[in-house]
């Protein structure tokens, strides 16, 4: 007996219609369809898929979204570096100098600033979980997909390139859900250049330091830049080594449901503290280091301690950047976690206090390099979380090392470009 | 109530009312902010107050925002007046859109509420006056419009 | 008495929300599948005096090989072979639904049907006859809405009662494809049952169904056996 003898075509075939032909059957005298009611799911679509409303109301609630993350977070990234603040003053008075030093700016000062930046992150993954609950975060994916798709990315890219703005982690984890395996590599591959909450402090000090009145907009067109990169780096992959057409992007739409208060913070929560504990053991070891690293030799002055040694000596690769030996350190100091570059100018300069930080870098760069630092910042290898978690969802080194590469070349070009620019609009 | 052709106009109208205000406040906003924003720190119209209270903050891409919310009271006008349910929908989508808004505004103000009382520096000179703006008042106008789209589930049959 | 309980079903059916009620966050466990990236999450929970182990598959349209997920659920029923499987079925979209309780009962699931969103069916006006839909599929049928925790007890009963029915009673399969695919499917079987090893380990006429379908992972285990020869002969 051959099975395709007797059946006439593919066994495959022929089993899924059996199959569909017996649901049917089933179907038609168990259940009774009743004339199609125009629900609330349908009125609410008729609005967010609408084809010239759609993309607008969508921006709308992003950013909305972001308002509410950034803005409504900041008195309680206060209260955190506060808490931190006086247990480090409290520390103070500990005998031996080294434990005091180690345990008050070590471990309360480096730990607690990184913790600062909690509240936005658990913020933005709130109101991600919000809007995803709710089942518009569907739709906004299915939009996003007409776009996504002529990028040469897959619509389901677009819920890990979201949460990309918290934090890259979990973001680069919820590409699980991409089907195709180029598509998913490309999403992994260009994530670390949307714009994580760690990089704002360092936008907020520089932008603070050289900008002025504009340094809302400067740090907006990081984000943007971010985005850019992201976009051009993924449109080139697809172009070139990770050749071919995205899969398509079939999804289901659910109906619209009203978020529970609880139902959401619970998304939240899980994302947020699965960020926690990735992130919080790197950030924490990488506090420790970055104290060690800048204390020892003890009683030399940072610029003498291994701190300012590995700074100097690869000074001379960055001095068309406009960077020095400071800059330079604080930038390996920043690959533990991202925030870390302020407490390392910090330390650097040996002064307290973002002013004070501020004041020190304006003394000593240019409004150009300023700009150039934070290019460099948003584009350059990510923080060694990250990197572990690219091996992870990778399973490869090959792929984690070409990202390591890929985002250190761009950022060192971009950085020329940028220096470039700003040498003949006449800056120094 | 049915969604007759008296209702049907009612709502046309209401719609374009709160839709002109949003999209109105919104251009105000752009204008305010307008010098902020490129820098050169002149905005294109100085400020609104009511009895000595700015009641329009210098915000170009929120501005922008409550523009797309007054468009989208606007695009339903049409089918409501010709009584087809289908406009409803810009209705319920305005309405929610104008209470998120205004949900995002409140928290924020309870928020730097939080950071003036803890009198932390950037909070100093707070006072909840200065977070007064279109996103937070014009949703008291926009309220019956949501509540009518919520509420009058026969309109959906 | 410990029974273990798996939970298939499509994604977005409210298997979470079904798991949740079954099992305290408390006494919830999540880790990894062994040698994936998939999240594992199970949980034991008391009903009655039976402690069940309750396993949550991963959200799968379908059980190829084309996905991890499918491949992760297929082969957990197929090897570790719980004593019930509980699939999830979205009431308001019961079609697309039905698709996965076919592929279940054609791996011999000890099958108990949970039709969640049932409020939402009769939102949109659907009228669904669960006894004759039971009776059809020849699987217990437990009406849900699990968001409002309702039918919850119902669900428990019918697990526990599943769970000791299972094996005392072979049922003939209600659903057959058809005299053609039925014909070479038995052919296939009794190949089958001469190979000892693949009969004790699969369910026969799952494995010949799969082996018509050319499934790349069963064509992977079965080329050992000396039958492959043969069973090779009738499907190419």
């Amino acid at each position: 007996m051959k099975a395709r003898e007797v059946l006439g075509e593919d066994p495959e075939i022929v089993l899924a219609d059996k199959r569909y032909d017996s649901i049917s059957t089933i179907l038609s005298t168990s259940l009774v369809r009743g004339a199609r009611k125009w629900t609330l799911t349908d009125m609410l679509d008729k609005v967010f898929i609408h084809k010239a409303l759609g993309i607008p109301v969508f921006l709308a609630l992003f950013w909305a979204m972001f308002r509410f993350a950034f803005d409504a977070s900041a008195p309680f990234m206060e209260i955190i570096g506060l808490f931190f603040g006086l247990l480090a003053e409290a520390s103070a008075g500990i005998p031996n100098e080294i434990l005091a030093s180690f345990i008050g700016d070590g471990i309360f000062g480096g730990l607690g600033f990184i913790l600062t930046f909690i509240p936005p992150i658990f913020f933005l993954f709130l109101g991600i979980a919000i809007l995803e609950d709710s089942g518009y975060l569907a739709r906004a994916a299915f939009i996003m997909d007409r776009i996504m798709f002529k990028l040469g990315l897959h619509g389901r890219s677009f819920i890990p390139m979201l949460l990309g703005f918290g934090c890259n982690i979990p973001a680069m984890m919820a590409t699980r859900s991409i089907e195709g395996e180029k598509d998913r590599l490309i999403t992994l591959l260009v994530n670390p250049f949307i714009s994580c909450g760690a990089r704002l402090p360092v936008y907020i000090l520089i932008a603070g330091a050289f900008f002025g009145s504009m340094a809302t907009t400067a740090i907006w067109s990081m984000y943007f830049l971010g985005i850019m990169i992201a976009i051009l780096v993924a449109l080139l992959l697809r172009k070139t080594i990770l050749r071919g057409e995205p899969a398509p992007f079939i999804m289901e739409l659910p109906m619209y449901k009203a978020p529970t208060f609880h139902g959401s913070v619970i998304h939240m929560w899980e994302r947020g503290v699965h960020f926690l504990k990735k992130a919080g053991t790197y950030l924490l070891a990488g506090a420790i280091i970055l104290w060690f690293l800048s204390s020892f030799p003890w009683g030399v002055g940072v610029e003498f301690s291994y701190t300012g040694q590995i700074g100097h000596a690869l000074a001379p690769i960055f001095r068309p950047l406009g960077f020095d030996w400071r800059i330079v350190a604080s930038l390996v100091f920043a690959l533990l976690a991202k925030e870390i570059a302020v407490e390392a100018l910090g330390i650097i300069y040996a002064v307290e206090g973002e002013t004070a930080i501020a004041g020190a870098l304006v003394a000593d760069y240019s409004p150009v390099v300023g700009y150039t630092l934070m290019a460099f910042t948003l584009l350059y290898i990510p923080c060694v979380a990250t990197i572990g978690t690219m091996k992870k969802e990778t399973g490869s080194w090959k792929w984690t090392i070409f990202q390591l590469a890929l985002t250190l070349v761009l950022a060192y070009v971009v950085g020329l470009v940028i220096t470039g620019i700003g040498a003949i609009l006449g800056y120094a | 109530m049915t969604f007759n052709k008296n209702v049907g106009a009612a709502i046309a109208v209401y719609s374009f009312f709160i839709g002109i205000l949003y999209a109105i406040f919104g251009i105000l906003e752009i204008l305010i902010g307008w010098g902020e924003f490129v820098g050169t720190g002149v905005p294109l119209i100085q400020s609104i107050e009511l009895a000595g209270v700015n009641i329009v903050p210098p915000d170009v891409f929120g501005g922008i925002m409550l523009i797309i919310i007054g468009v989208v009271y606007l695009t339903g006008v049409g089918q409501q007046a010709r009584v087809n349910r289908e406009g409803l929908s810009f209705l319920l989508v305005g309405s929610l859109l104008a209470a998120i808004f205004f949900g995002v505004y409140m928290v924020i103000m309870l928020a730097n509420s939080v950071g003036y009382v803890f009198q932390f520096e950037d909070w100093l000179e707070w006072v909840w006056l200065d977070d007064l703006r279109p996103g937070l008042w014009l949703f008291l106008l926009a309220l019956p419009g949501a509540y009518l789209a919520l509420t009058k589930k026969e309109w959906r049959e | 008495m410990v029974y273990t309980v798996a939970l298939i079903g499509n994604p977005n059916v409210g298997k979470s929300v079904i798991f949740n009620n079954l099992v305290p966050g408390a006494r919830q466990h999540v880790g990894n599948w062994p040698g994936k990236t998939v999240e594992k999450k199970e949980g034991k929970c008391v009903y009655k005096g039976t402690e069940l182990k309750i396993v949550d598959l991963p959200g799968t349209y379908s059980l190829t090989v084309r996905a991890v997920d499918e491949l992760i659920a297929r082969n957990y029923i197929v090897e570790e072979k719980p004593d019930v499987v509980v699939h999830i079925v979205d009431a308001s979209n019961i079609e697309r639904n039905l698709y996965l309780t076919f592929l279940l009962l054609e791996l011999e699931a000890n099958l108990v049907i949970a039709l969640n969103m049932f409020d939402v069916a009769k939102e949109k006006g659907y009228k669904i006859d669960v006894n004759k839909l039971s009776e059809q599929l020849g699987v217990p049928i437990v009406p849900t809405v699990a968001t409002a925790k309702e039918g919850m007890k119902e669900l428990k009963d019918e697990i526990v009662n599943a769970a000791q029915k299972k094996g005392v009673v072979m049922m003939k399969p209600k659903i057959t494809y058809g005299k053609k695919i039925e014909g070479l499917i038995q052919f296939i079987v009794k190949i089958i049952k001469k190979d000892e090893t693949m009969a004790q380990k699969y369910p026969a006429r799952w494995l010949a169904i799969k082996l018509l379908e050319k499934d790349e992972d069963i064509l992977e285990k079965i080329k050992d056996s000396i039958y492959r020869r043969e069973l090779m002969e009738v499907i190419s």
